[in-house]
């Protein structure tokens, strides 16, 4: 955990939490157009190139997701406008059991909130803006089949969130370590006779482990 | 010796750069800094470990695999970094020709997820070991193993002459099993010479019914016993510091015997 004053804490409560909302949805790694092509049996471990191109996805992904955040964030959009842009961030997830663990700065113990709830509040946030940036992304090499033939693995990121707001609550910023697992959904894509099988990325669960003052 | 100092070498240069990070940059270029050369998750630590992926050390240190699994230790603990089975295991698994890779697919390495239950309405702690179990398919999950914690305590067997139920009291209705179940206590001390108690069914049972409700998972560390003739286990430290992330928090020599004698008695209750 990072090293807060007291006093900041006590003026950046409110503003904080809700702020690891939106940088929590910049994490996920969206991609239905960007499919990849992956063996049929146990993939295992995944080659350079495959990581190189689930890479490119998740980049690509996150500029697309950090549009919906923003949208959903700022005042100015009408709820139509910021429930469509729920709707697309929560088709980036493998399924609406999809959680968030977020840690508290004022105690050790984590909260953890379906991405459903997380995101219908985030449009209820007074921000005028919000600017996320993208620092780090780590993918781990592993992606393990699991029973139910879709293959996980997972990413590490660090991004920095600014919010600006002209009310009482002033500008927050920080800069969050987290995890996430990515999960490869397989397609059957059908092409005349033939038939070929396609992996498509969702993301998984998400976890705060780190949030320091930006 | 020699690998005594360079063990305290390669540490030295890994703090050295910290500290020039956190005079001349904020939280976030440190935390910046930090990402590349912490190890930030399992697989990575795989990965390091095996010298798949080689560390980028400061002041453009050369990567060998010996160093990239220096880097995996936790080397804030002057006792483990300055230990000779420490360095026996270094010697060991950083020589190639000794051929010792980790990886997801081993057998005999488990999670323990440390928890905080309400039992009674009281909070109470309790491991839950996982490990990973292979399908027909070469598919994979995690799956529960066993727990441990005070709130389920071995059982004892003494007095075993004293609290019984008498033989004939099949007679007037068992009227001593009666009286064991309200005193409750002792209850144990009425099973058969073979009991043997299984306290993940009781854990599972108690989470089902509600009697055992869960709060939060605290941390998880790791335990590998793949490496023949050694054990240790990885935790996370997260500090800011390089060294940091998933490391090596404890090393230990262990035969085969040994371990499946810590296996049955600190992971299966002696079932």
């Amino acid at each position: 955990m990072g090293k807060y004053s007291k006093s900041m804490f006590l003026k950046n409560k409110i503003t904080h939490k809700v702020s690891v909302i939106f940088v929590l949805f910049s994490f996920t790694i969206v991609p239905n157009a960007f499919a990849q092509q992956m063996s049929e049996d146990g993939v295992k471990t995944l080659s350079q190139e495959q990581l190189d191109g689930f890479r490119e996805q998740a980049i690509k992904t996150i500029n697309d997701l950090e549009k919906f955040v923003q949208v959903i964030a700022n005042k100015k959009n009408s709820l139509d406008k910021k429930n469509d842009a729920i709707e697309l961030a929560l088709d980036l997830f493998i399924s609406d059991t999809t959680t968030i663990e977020i840690s508290s700065l004022s105690s050790n113990k984590t909260h953890i909130y379906p991405i459903g709830g997380y995101l219908a509040r985030l449009k209820l946030l007074p921000y005028l803006s919000v600017k996320i940036t993208w620092y780090k992304i780590y993918l781990g090499t592993q992606f393990v089949k699991g029973p139910n033939g879709y293959y996980y693995g997972s990413a590490t990121f660090l991004q920095k969130f600014e919010g600006r707001s002209n009310n009482e609550m002033g500008n927050y910023t920080d800069v969050t370590k987290r995890h996430i697992i990515i999960v490869l959904k397989k397609l059957d894509l059908l092409n005349g006779d033939s038939k070929t099988n396609k992996y498509v990325l969702k993301l998984g669960d998400i976890k705060v482990e780190e949030t320091t003052h930006g | 010796m020699v690998k005594h100092l360079f063990l305290v070498f390669v540490a030295f240069f890994i703090f050295i750069d910290l500290g020039k990070g956190q005079i001349t940059f904020g939280m976030d270029s440190i935390m910046l800094q930090r990402f590349d050369f912490e190890d930030k998750q399992i697989a990575e630590f795989f990965d390091r470990f095996n010298y798949k992926e080689p560390v980028k050390f400061a002041n453009n240190l050369k990567s060998t695999r010996a160093r990239n699994i220096i880097a995996l230790i936790n080397l804030k603990d002057t006792g483990l970094s300055h230990s000779p089975e420490t360095l026996n295991f270094l010697n060991l698994v950083s020589n190639d020709s000794n051929e010792v890779h980790l990886g997801f697919y081993d057998e005999n390495w488990y999670a323990i997820s440390h928890c905080s239950f309400s039992y009674l309405n009281k909070n109470c702690l309790i491991d839950i070991i996982l490990k990973p179990e292979a399908g027909l398919d070469s598919s994979y999950r995690w799956v529960i193993f066993d727990v441990k914690s005070d709130i389920f305590p071995a059982p004892t067997k003494a007095n075993r002459n004293i609290t019984f139920i008498n033989p004939m009291d099949h007679e007037v209705g068992f009227s001593e099993l009666s009286k064991a179940l309200i005193k409750r206590n002792s209850i144990f001390q009425y099973t058969s010479d073979s009991y043997r108690a299984d306290y993940l069914s009781a854990f599972l049972i108690m989470v089902k019914s509600g009697i055992l409700k869960f709060n939060q998972i605290n941390f998880v560390d790791f335990q590998f016993l793949q490496v023949k003739g050694w054990e240790f286990t990885v935790k996370n430290f997260n500090r800011s510091d390089y060294n940091s992330g998933w490391l090596i928090s404890s090393i230990k020599k262990m035969t085969e015997t040994e371990k499946h004698d810590y296996i049955k008695n600190h992971f299966m209750n002696n079932l």
